[in-house]
């Protein structure tokens, strides 16, 4: 056997189970939740065919779908550029050099190493009524909301919980400020470039394809988000805070509606497919690589 | 830069492998066998629950295959996301043969996932109204048959607290008071201190039991009796859950939701900070160690007697390989016998009727307080059988959702329950 034969046949060999995984657990299940999503299956017993029928329930008939792909909407919104623009400020202060340096960016890591499960069950207990939120709200003489048991601050306070764990991006955009060379502050510092102007100018477009992975993994997140809202408030108070993916939850494991929430599956599937397409298009304009310089 | 980067996302692989992986292991343990090696039948047993359930469960199997002597019960303990598992097994034709069911009973039995187990109750010379009364076994049948044996069935009594009853002067609870009679004794139960209430005089869990109680005991129902129309908004059913809404909003005698938080109400009596509760068995194990005198009371009533029955049952699955076999365990496991292990554990009220009588429930170890049974005795006489339609999940579910801005104070009760309305009907159109 050549070389080269080897080589190709070792490449199989080890990207197999990738391969091997990909086909079981993601493409032959897609495809089947897409047949699926035609037909009226209650997953006990044999489907039937229904054509359009789903889509067509979702988008003319059902109202709670509207509101769950609203609230979505509005976590993902104001979620993911909150937690980016969080992480860059925070990343950006925990770059340099000071005392303490080790000290805060475990602090600020920490919160991302708590199970979601935890973090829920700390943050339930945080936003009662009467917890401790609202007693820090309360030195300022103002009134805390009911938090998690109002719908008008449902959300937000789930937003707040996956603000709490934004040190997971931080520290990939630590150590993508530490990896900019050293000569172009150098540089910029005898033509005489301030800190904000160094910043603007070398930290950030150096920086872009994280930020830019940041983004597309935070969209795609937030558009799936479901522990949080499924353990902090189980969707409510009346949907208030329910979104697209807890929602399939219910309708196919506790309503046994298979089919339907097959269609809300692919509904969404195509709803982040479409923003990631228009995010990618985008990065041409904003995401620096060093490689398309030495073209 | 792009180091860390690498090392990210090829971490992120190698994990998300090893989950799959993971996963395909586990889905290849899930399925049953069938014939033992010494040529025992051998039955797979699905249940929930935690701490002594699994010890309960296996004395009892025990007893069970002592009396069948060619049975094996394979028991499979699921004690989270129990029916996400059994609607994963059933689908992939790993079914159990027996499994613990509750409410949403005829969620399986409507799509043709139970076995009827009358006609082998009938062969095996059983009687289920005589063994288990008519409410439990109404819960369990769909149109005369009857898809689960009741296993397990604690009725809701009142739990208060002597001490407190004492201090207000106010006589011990009682099946003979109306609800004129108990508004007016929680507003002496109710402690005010300084503007700010330091204990009420009751308060109750946000669960189908609670609710459907008041409505069953004004005389009203969720749903018509041929379980297609939602009867959520009727005047009977607006007027009692404004009994109880005003209890909470206008009397301020129940805690509100934002006051009771995560703290539930099993809590806040054990903390003494509420003078009373209705609630299930399952209190008494958490009472053990309060330093306050506490005493159990059939609930009272109001237009009519409602109580509400907390239980699960035993059913067969379709896709059960010896049908009659499976019959005789289920006939077993909640004969007189085959339920001792639940009443001596203290557990739970056994849902067989002489189980629950007899004496070796009462004089367990459990029963360290020397409580008597008779108030879940007599409540069982008492009870109405919950509407188990299919759509049992989207009709909870329902009410929570409808009900929510209602408790908090945020909308009336009608608006609410014009919203259960309207979401029960559509869950019940749905099918």
């Amino acid at each position: 056997m050549s070389r080269r034969h080897r080589e190709t046949m070792w490449f199989w060999i080890c990207v197999s189970p990738w391969v091997f995984g990909f086909i079981v657990f993601t493409a032959i299940p897609m495809i089947a939740s897409l047949v699926l999503s035609f037909t009226d299956w209650n997953s006990f017993q044999a489907p039937n065919w229904v054509g359009f029928k789903n889509y067509i329930e979702a988008f003319a008939h059902d109202p709670i779908f509207w509101q769950v792909l609203r609230n979505t909407f509005y976590y993902a919104i104001v979620s993911v550029p909150v937690t980016l623009f969080l992480g860059l400020y925070l990343a950006n202060l925990l770059s340099h050099d000071f005392h303490g340096k080790r000290f805060f960016r475990t602090i600020i890591y920490l919160p991302s190493l708590v199970p979601l499960v935890a973090a829920a069950m700390i943050f339930q207990w945080l936003l009662k009524p009467d917890g401790p939120i609202n007693d820090f709200l309360g030195i300022f003489r103002i009134k805390g909301p009911d938090w998690l048991m109002d719908p008008n601050w449902v959300i937000p306070a789930i937003i707040m919980l996956s603000v709490w764990q934004v040190g997971g991006g931080t520290i990939l955009l630590i150590s993508s400020i530490n990896g900019v060379p050293k000569a172009l502050y150098e540089a910029a510092e005898i033509d005489g470039a301030g800190h904000f102007r160094q910043f603007w100018s070398i930290t950030f477009p150096q920086i872009t394809p994280i930020l830019f992975f940041n983004l597309v993994t935070g969209i795609i997140g937030a558009f799936q988000v479901f522990d949080q809202v499924y353990i902090l408030t189980g969707g409510g108070p009346d949907n208030a805070s329910n979104m697209m993916v807890p929602y399939i939850y219910t309708t196919a494991f506790k309503n046994f509606h298979m089919g339907y929430a097959s269609a809300l599956s692919w509904i969404l599937f195509v709803i982040v497919l479409i923003i990631s397409a228009l995010v990618l298009k985008s990065s041409d304009a904003w995401v620096f690589y060093e490689t398309e310089v030495k073209k | 830069m792009k180091v860390a980067v690498k090392k990210i996302l090829t971490r992120g692989i190698a994990v998300t492998a090893a989950l799959a992986m993971g996963g395909s292991l586990l889905a290849a343990c899930g399925s049953s066998s069938s014939t033992s090696s010494n040529g025992k039948q051998q039955l797979t047993l699905t249940f929930w629950g935690g701490g002594d359930d699994p010890k309960t469960m296996k004395k009892r199997a025990a007893i069970v295959e002592k009396k069948i002597p060619n049975v094996k019960l394979k028991l499979q303990w699921i004690p989270k996301d129990y029916d996400t598992k059994i609607q994963t097994m059933m689908s992939g034709n790993t079914a159990p043969d027996i499994m613990e069911v509750a409410e949403n009973v005829n969620a399986y039995s409507s799509r043709g996932q139970l076995e009827d187990l009358n006609p082998y109750f009938k062969k095996l010379g059983v009687n289920p109204v005589q063994r288990f009364g008519k409410a439990a076994v109404q819960m369990y049948s769909n149109q005369g048959k009857m898809y689960g044996a009741p296993d397990r069935v604690a009725p809701n009594v009142v739990y208060y607290n002597k001490d407190i009853f004492k201090e207000a002067g106010v006589e011990a609870p009682s099946n003979k008071w109306d609800w004129d009679t108990l508004r007016a004794n929680l507003k002496k139960l109710t402690k005010v201190e300084n503007g700010k209430t330091v204990r009420w005089g009751y308060a109750e869990g946000d669960w189908w039991a609670w609710y459907m109680q008041w409505i069953y005991q004004n005389g009203g129902r969720v749903v018509s009796a041929n379980g297609k129309k939602a009867e959520a908004n009727s005047p009977a059913n607006v007027q009692a859950l404004q009994f109880y809404d005003d209890l909470m909003w206008k009397d301020h005698t129940m805690p509100t939701p934002q006051q009771l938080a995560q703290n539930g109400p099993d809590n806040l009596f054990a903390q003494g900070k509420i003078a009373m509760e209705t609630t299930g068995f399952w209190n008494v194990g958490a009472l053990k160690n309060v330093k306050f005198n506490w005493g159990v009371a059939p609930i009272w009533h109001g237009k009519k007697n409602g109580v509400a029955l907390f239980s699960n049952s035993l059913a067969m699955t379709s896709q059960c390989k010896n049908k009659d076999l499976a019959a005789r365990v289920i006939a077993a496991l909640t004969s007189k016998e085959g339920q001792k292990p639940i009443g001596q554990a203290g557990q739970d009220i056994p849902a067989n009727l002489e189980a629950a009588k007899d004496p070796s429930f009462v004089n367990a170890p459990w029963n360290t307080q020397h409580i008597s049974v008779e108030p879940w005795i007599e409540s069982s006489k008492l009870a109405f059988a919950a509407p188990t339609i299919p759509q049992w999940n989207a009709m909870t579910q329902a009410f929570t959702d409808g009900m929510s801005q209602t408790w908090t104070g945020k909308q009336s009760v009608k608006v609410g329950l014009d919203k259960v309305q309207q979401k029960l009907q559509r869950a019940l159109d749905q099918n």
